[in-house]
Protein backbone atom coordinates (compact mmCIF):
# COMPACT_ATOMS: atom_id res chain seq x y z
CA UNK A 1 0.00 0.00 0.00
CA UNK A 2 2.77 2.39 0.94
CA UNK A 3 4.62 1.53 -2.27
CA UNK A 4 1.45 2.19 -4.34
CA UNK A 5 0.92 5.63 -2.75
CA UNK A 6 4.58 6.55 -3.28
CA UNK A 7 4.36 5.65 -6.99
CA UNK A 8 1.18 7.76 -7.38
CA UNK A 9 2.92 10.73 -5.75
CA UNK A 10 5.99 10.31 -7.97
CA UNK A 11 3.85 10.02 -11.12
CA UNK A 12 1.82 13.07 -10.18
CA UNK A 13 4.96 15.11 -9.47
CA UNK A 14 6.46 14.01 -12.79
CA UNK A 15 3.32 15.04 -14.70
CA UNK A 16 3.33 18.49 -13.07
CA UNK A 17 7.02 19.08 -13.77
CA UNK A 18 6.63 17.88 -17.38
CA UNK A 19 3.67 20.20 -17.90
CA UNK A 20 5.66 23.11 -16.48
CA UNK A 21 8.65 22.36 -18.71
CA UNK A 22 6.39 22.19 -21.77
CA UNK A 23 4.79 25.47 -20.78
CA UNK A 24 8.17 27.15 -20.37
CA UNK A 25 9.34 25.77 -23.70
CA UNK A 26 6.15 26.90 -25.41
CA UNK A 27 6.49 30.41 -23.99
CA UNK A 28 10.12 30.52 -25.01
CA UNK A 29 9.44 29.63 -28.61
CA UNK A 30 6.12 31.31 -29.20
CA UNK A 31 6.41 34.27 -26.87
CA UNK A 32 8.71 37.24 -26.77
CA UNK A 33 11.85 35.19 -27.42
CA UNK A 34 10.86 34.61 -31.02
CA UNK A 35 11.60 38.27 -31.73
CA UNK A 36 14.92 37.99 -29.91
CA UNK A 37 16.00 34.99 -31.99
CA UNK A 38 14.90 36.83 -35.12
CA UNK A 39 16.91 39.84 -34.06
CA UNK A 40 19.94 37.62 -33.38
CA UNK A 41 19.86 36.52 -37.01
CA UNK A 42 19.96 40.16 -38.06
CA UNK A 43 23.05 41.05 -36.06
CA UNK A 44 26.24 40.82 -38.14
CA UNK A 45 29.00 38.77 -36.51
CA UNK A 46 31.72 39.79 -38.93
CA UNK A 47 32.05 42.67 -41.35
CA UNK A 48 35.00 42.77 -43.71
CA UNK A 49 35.81 45.27 -46.43
CA UNK A 50 36.33 43.53 -49.74
CA UNK A 51 36.15 46.19 -52.40
CA UNK A 52 36.26 49.89 -52.95
CA UNK A 53 34.93 52.19 -55.62
CA UNK A 54 36.81 55.45 -55.74
CA UNK A 55 37.48 58.17 -58.27
CA UNK A 56 40.08 60.80 -57.45
CA UNK A 57 38.59 64.24 -57.04
CA UNK A 58 35.06 62.91 -56.65
CA UNK A 59 32.95 63.13 -53.53
CA UNK A 60 30.51 60.29 -52.94
CA UNK A 61 27.09 61.04 -51.43
CA UNK A 62 24.72 58.16 -52.00
CA UNK A 63 24.39 54.50 -52.84
CA UNK A 64 21.52 52.33 -53.94
CA UNK A 65 20.92 49.00 -55.61
CA UNK A 66 19.08 48.42 -58.84
CA UNK A 67 16.72 45.50 -59.36
CA UNK A 68 19.35 43.75 -61.47
CA UNK A 69 21.88 43.96 -58.64
CA UNK A 70 23.98 46.89 -59.82
CA UNK A 71 25.21 49.56 -57.45
CA UNK A 72 24.13 53.14 -58.23
CA UNK A 73 26.35 55.90 -56.88
CA UNK A 74 25.65 59.62 -56.70
CA UNK A 75 28.61 61.99 -56.34
CA UNK A 76 29.73 65.47 -57.24
CA UNK A 77 29.70 65.89 -60.99
CA UNK A 78 28.84 62.29 -61.77
CA UNK A 79 26.45 59.35 -61.51
CA UNK A 80 27.76 55.82 -61.87
CA UNK A 81 26.16 52.41 -62.17
CA UNK A 82 28.65 49.81 -60.98
CA UNK A 83 28.70 46.06 -61.47
CA UNK A 84 30.02 44.99 -58.07
CA UNK A 85 30.58 41.36 -59.13
CA UNK A 86 32.93 42.33 -61.96
CA UNK A 87 34.13 45.60 -60.39
CA UNK A 88 33.19 47.22 -63.64
CA UNK A 89 31.47 50.53 -64.43
CA UNK A 90 28.33 49.74 -66.43
CA UNK A 91 27.07 53.27 -67.04
CA UNK A 92 28.26 56.72 -66.14
CA UNK A 93 27.17 60.27 -66.83
CA UNK A 94 28.31 63.76 -65.91
CA UNK A 95 26.13 66.20 -63.97
CA UNK A 96 26.48 69.83 -62.99
CA UNK A 97 26.37 69.94 -59.22
CA UNK A 98 26.14 67.35 -56.47
CA UNK A 99 24.02 64.22 -56.85
CA UNK A 100 23.00 63.84 -53.22
CA UNK A 101 20.86 60.79 -53.73
CA UNK A 102 19.67 58.49 -56.48
CA UNK A 103 16.97 55.82 -56.32
CA UNK A 104 15.47 53.34 -58.73
CA UNK A 105 11.75 53.24 -59.47
CA UNK A 106 10.48 50.97 -62.23
CA UNK A 107 12.47 51.65 -65.39
CA UNK A 108 13.85 54.96 -64.15
CA UNK A 109 16.45 56.34 -61.80
CA UNK A 110 15.46 59.43 -59.81
CA UNK A 111 18.21 61.71 -58.52
CA UNK A 112 18.37 64.64 -56.10
CA UNK A 113 20.75 67.05 -57.81
CA UNK A 114 21.87 70.11 -55.88
CA UNK A 115 23.36 73.01 -57.81
CA UNK A 116 23.77 76.52 -56.40
CA UNK A 117 20.65 77.27 -54.33
CA UNK A 118 18.40 74.79 -56.04
CA UNK A 119 17.59 71.12 -55.68
CA UNK A 120 16.37 69.44 -58.84
CA UNK A 121 14.77 66.03 -58.96
CA UNK A 122 15.95 64.50 -62.23
CA UNK A 123 14.91 61.29 -63.94
CA UNK A 124 17.15 58.99 -66.00
CA UNK A 125 16.62 55.83 -67.94
CA UNK A 126 18.57 52.78 -66.72
CA UNK A 127 21.48 53.43 -69.09
CA UNK A 128 21.77 57.07 -67.95
CA UNK A 129 21.46 58.23 -71.56
CA UNK A 130 18.32 60.37 -71.25
CA UNK A 131 17.50 62.83 -68.50
CA UNK A 132 14.55 65.06 -67.76
CA UNK A 133 13.69 67.39 -64.89
CA UNK A 134 10.85 66.27 -62.64
CA UNK A 135 10.74 69.19 -60.21
CA UNK A 136 12.95 72.07 -59.06
CA UNK A 137 12.97 73.23 -55.44
CA UNK A 138 14.62 76.52 -54.37
CA UNK A 139 16.75 76.19 -51.23
CA UNK A 140 17.88 78.85 -48.80
CA UNK A 141 21.16 77.09 -48.10
CA UNK A 142 23.34 74.42 -49.66
CA UNK A 143 21.64 71.73 -47.67
CA UNK A 144 21.98 68.01 -48.21
CA UNK A 145 18.83 66.16 -49.14
CA UNK A 146 17.95 62.56 -49.77
CA UNK A 147 14.99 61.38 -51.77
CA UNK A 148 13.01 58.19 -52.02
CA UNK A 149 10.67 57.05 -54.74
CA UNK A 150 8.03 54.38 -54.42
CA UNK A 151 5.56 53.61 -57.19
CA UNK A 152 4.08 57.02 -58.04
CA UNK A 153 5.34 58.95 -55.03
CA UNK A 154 8.52 60.97 -54.46
CA UNK A 155 9.64 62.27 -51.07
CA UNK A 156 12.42 64.83 -50.50
CA UNK A 157 13.82 66.02 -47.17
CA UNK A 158 14.12 69.76 -46.54
CA UNK A 159 16.19 70.60 -43.49
CA UNK A 160 15.84 74.37 -43.86
CA UNK A 161 12.15 74.05 -43.08
CA UNK A 162 12.17 70.79 -41.06
CA UNK A 163 9.76 69.09 -43.41
CA UNK A 164 9.44 66.54 -46.18
CA UNK A 165 8.02 67.35 -49.59
CA UNK A 166 5.83 64.85 -51.38
CA UNK A 167 5.41 64.81 -55.16
CA UNK A 168 3.96 62.44 -57.69
CA UNK A 169 6.53 60.59 -59.80
CA UNK A 170 5.74 63.09 -62.59
CA UNK A 171 6.61 66.04 -60.37
CA UNK A 172 3.15 67.19 -59.35
CA UNK A 173 3.23 68.68 -55.86
CA UNK A 174 1.20 66.64 -53.37
CA UNK A 175 1.91 68.13 -49.94
CA UNK A 176 4.47 69.27 -47.40
CA UNK A 177 4.60 67.36 -44.15
CA UNK A 178 5.97 69.37 -41.22
CA UNK A 179 8.06 67.02 -39.09
CA UNK A 180 7.45 67.38 -35.37
CA UNK A 181 10.57 67.99 -33.28
CA UNK A 182 12.82 67.76 -36.34
CA UNK A 183 16.02 69.82 -36.65
CA UNK A 184 17.88 68.69 -39.77
CA UNK A 185 16.08 65.83 -41.52
CA UNK A 186 18.36 64.10 -43.99
CA UNK A 187 17.88 60.40 -44.82
CA UNK A 188 14.44 59.26 -45.92
CA UNK A 189 12.64 56.02 -46.79
CA UNK A 190 9.06 55.60 -47.88
CA UNK A 191 7.35 52.67 -46.16
CA UNK A 192 4.49 50.44 -47.26
CA UNK A 193 2.11 51.64 -44.55
CA UNK A 194 1.80 55.30 -45.69
CA UNK A 195 4.63 56.23 -43.39
CA UNK A 196 8.14 57.51 -43.88
CA UNK A 197 11.39 56.94 -41.99
CA UNK A 198 13.49 60.06 -41.50
CA UNK A 199 16.98 60.34 -40.01
CA UNK A 200 17.85 63.63 -38.33
CA UNK A 201 21.55 64.15 -37.72
CA UNK A 202 21.07 67.29 -35.64
CA UNK A 203 18.39 65.74 -33.42
CA UNK A 204 20.29 62.40 -33.26
CA UNK A 205 17.18 60.43 -34.08
CA UNK A 206 15.39 58.20 -36.55
CA UNK A 207 11.66 58.81 -36.63
CA UNK A 208 8.75 57.13 -38.34
CA UNK A 209 6.14 59.68 -39.42
CA UNK A 210 2.76 59.40 -41.05
CA UNK A 211 2.71 60.99 -44.50
CA UNK A 212 -0.95 62.02 -44.36
CA UNK A 213 -0.10 65.65 -43.66
CA UNK A 214 -0.43 65.47 -39.89
CA UNK A 215 3.26 64.78 -39.40
CA UNK A 216 2.23 62.49 -36.56
CA UNK A 217 5.05 60.48 -35.03
CA UNK A 218 4.54 56.70 -35.05
CA UNK A 219 7.77 56.09 -33.14
CA UNK A 220 11.07 57.81 -32.53
CA UNK A 221 14.42 56.23 -31.71
CA UNK A 222 17.04 58.49 -30.16
CA UNK A 223 18.54 55.80 -28.00
CA UNK A 224 22.34 56.01 -28.43
CA UNK A 225 22.05 57.43 -31.94
CA UNK A 226 24.66 60.02 -32.90
CA UNK A 227 24.67 61.85 -36.25
CA UNK A 228 22.52 59.34 -38.16
CA UNK A 229 22.69 59.81 -41.93
CA UNK A 230 21.52 57.27 -44.50
CA UNK A 231 19.15 54.44 -43.70
CA UNK A 232 17.85 51.33 -45.41
CA UNK A 233 15.35 48.62 -44.60
CA UNK A 234 16.01 44.94 -45.25
CA UNK A 235 13.46 42.33 -46.29
CA UNK A 236 12.47 41.62 -42.66
CA UNK A 237 11.87 45.27 -41.85
CA UNK A 238 15.03 45.79 -39.81
CA UNK A 239 16.57 49.22 -40.28
CA UNK A 240 20.29 49.82 -40.84
CA UNK A 241 21.46 53.37 -40.13
CA UNK A 242 24.84 54.85 -41.01
CA UNK A 243 26.58 57.41 -38.85
CA UNK A 244 28.20 60.60 -40.14
CA UNK A 245 31.38 60.04 -38.11
CA UNK A 246 31.75 56.59 -39.65
CA UNK A 247 32.57 54.59 -36.55
CA UNK A 248 29.12 53.16 -35.99
CA UNK A 249 26.37 51.27 -37.74
CA UNK A 250 23.04 51.14 -35.99
CA UNK A 251 20.50 48.39 -36.32
CA UNK A 252 16.91 49.19 -35.37
CA UNK A 253 13.99 46.83 -35.02
CA UNK A 254 10.88 47.48 -37.16
CA UNK A 255 9.34 49.01 -34.03
CA UNK A 256 12.19 51.49 -33.63
CA UNK A 257 14.24 49.88 -30.87
CA UNK A 258 17.98 50.24 -31.17
CA UNK A 259 19.28 46.67 -31.25
CA UNK A 260 22.98 47.15 -31.69
CA UNK A 261 25.56 49.82 -32.12
CA UNK A 262 29.12 49.07 -33.10
CA UNK A 263 30.97 51.59 -31.05
CA UNK A 264 34.17 50.18 -29.53
CA UNK A 265 36.42 49.14 -32.37
CA UNK A 266 39.84 47.78 -31.40
CA UNK A 267 43.04 47.48 -33.40
CA UNK A 268 42.42 43.79 -34.02
CA UNK A 269 39.04 44.52 -35.51
CA UNK A 270 37.16 43.16 -32.51
CA UNK A 271 34.29 45.24 -31.36
CA UNK A 272 32.22 45.05 -28.23
CA UNK A 273 29.04 46.91 -28.81
CA UNK B 1 13.13 46.79 -25.23
CA UNK B 2 15.66 44.38 -26.71
CA UNK B 3 19.26 45.51 -26.37
CA UNK B 4 21.44 42.90 -27.98
CA UNK B 5 24.37 45.24 -28.39
CA UNK B 6 25.04 45.24 -24.69
CA UNK B 7 26.08 41.62 -24.61
CA UNK B 8 27.03 40.48 -28.08
CA UNK B 9 30.68 40.81 -29.03
CA UNK B 10 31.08 41.44 -32.73
CA UNK B 11 33.93 41.48 -35.17
CA UNK B 12 34.52 44.17 -37.69
CA UNK B 13 37.32 45.04 -40.03
CA UNK B 14 39.66 47.88 -39.19
CA UNK B 15 38.65 49.28 -42.55
CA UNK B 16 35.37 50.45 -41.14
CA UNK B 17 37.11 52.11 -38.22
CA UNK B 18 39.22 54.13 -40.64
CA UNK B 19 36.11 55.20 -42.50
CA UNK B 20 34.81 58.62 -41.68
CA UNK B 21 32.11 60.94 -42.98
CA UNK B 22 29.55 58.35 -44.02
CA UNK B 23 26.53 59.67 -45.90
CA UNK B 24 24.61 56.62 -46.94
CA UNK B 25 24.19 52.89 -46.40
CA UNK B 26 22.57 50.04 -48.24
CA UNK B 27 22.35 46.40 -47.20
CA UNK B 28 21.52 43.56 -49.53
CA UNK B 29 21.88 39.98 -48.36
CA UNK B 30 25.47 39.56 -47.23
CA UNK B 31 26.67 42.84 -48.69
CA UNK B 32 26.80 46.21 -47.02
CA UNK B 33 27.78 49.37 -48.87
CA UNK B 34 28.87 52.59 -47.21
CA UNK B 35 29.30 55.92 -48.97
CA UNK B 36 32.27 57.76 -47.50
CA UNK B 37 32.62 61.14 -49.18
CA UNK B 38 36.10 61.58 -50.69
CA UNK B 39 37.07 58.05 -49.58
CA UNK B 40 34.67 56.63 -52.17
CA UNK B 41 32.23 53.80 -51.65
CA UNK B 42 33.19 50.73 -49.66
CA UNK B 43 31.64 47.31 -50.01
CA UNK B 44 31.62 45.05 -46.96
CA UNK B 45 30.72 41.41 -46.56
CA UNK B 46 28.53 40.55 -43.60
CA UNK B 47 28.51 37.20 -41.85
CA UNK B 48 25.59 36.38 -39.62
Amino acid sequence: MLLFVSRRIINYTYRISTTCRRQVKKNTVVGEFSSVSMAHKMVPSLITCNSLLKTEGKYYYSVNLSADGHVICGMNGKVKVWDAEKSDIKYSTRVEGHMHDIKENGDHLYGALQHDDQLTVVRYDRQLTNRDTVVSIPYKTNQLSQIDVRYREIVVTDWDNELIKLYSSDGEFVRDVQLKDAKQPYGVRLMKDDCVLVSDWEADSVTKYKTDGSGEIVWRCDDRLRYPTGLCVNEWGFIFVSCYTGDKIYLLSPQGNCLITHCQLTKTGCVTA
Amino acid sequence: MIVLGDRLPDLMSDELRRTDTVYDIIVSGSHLYLVCGDKGMKCFTISY
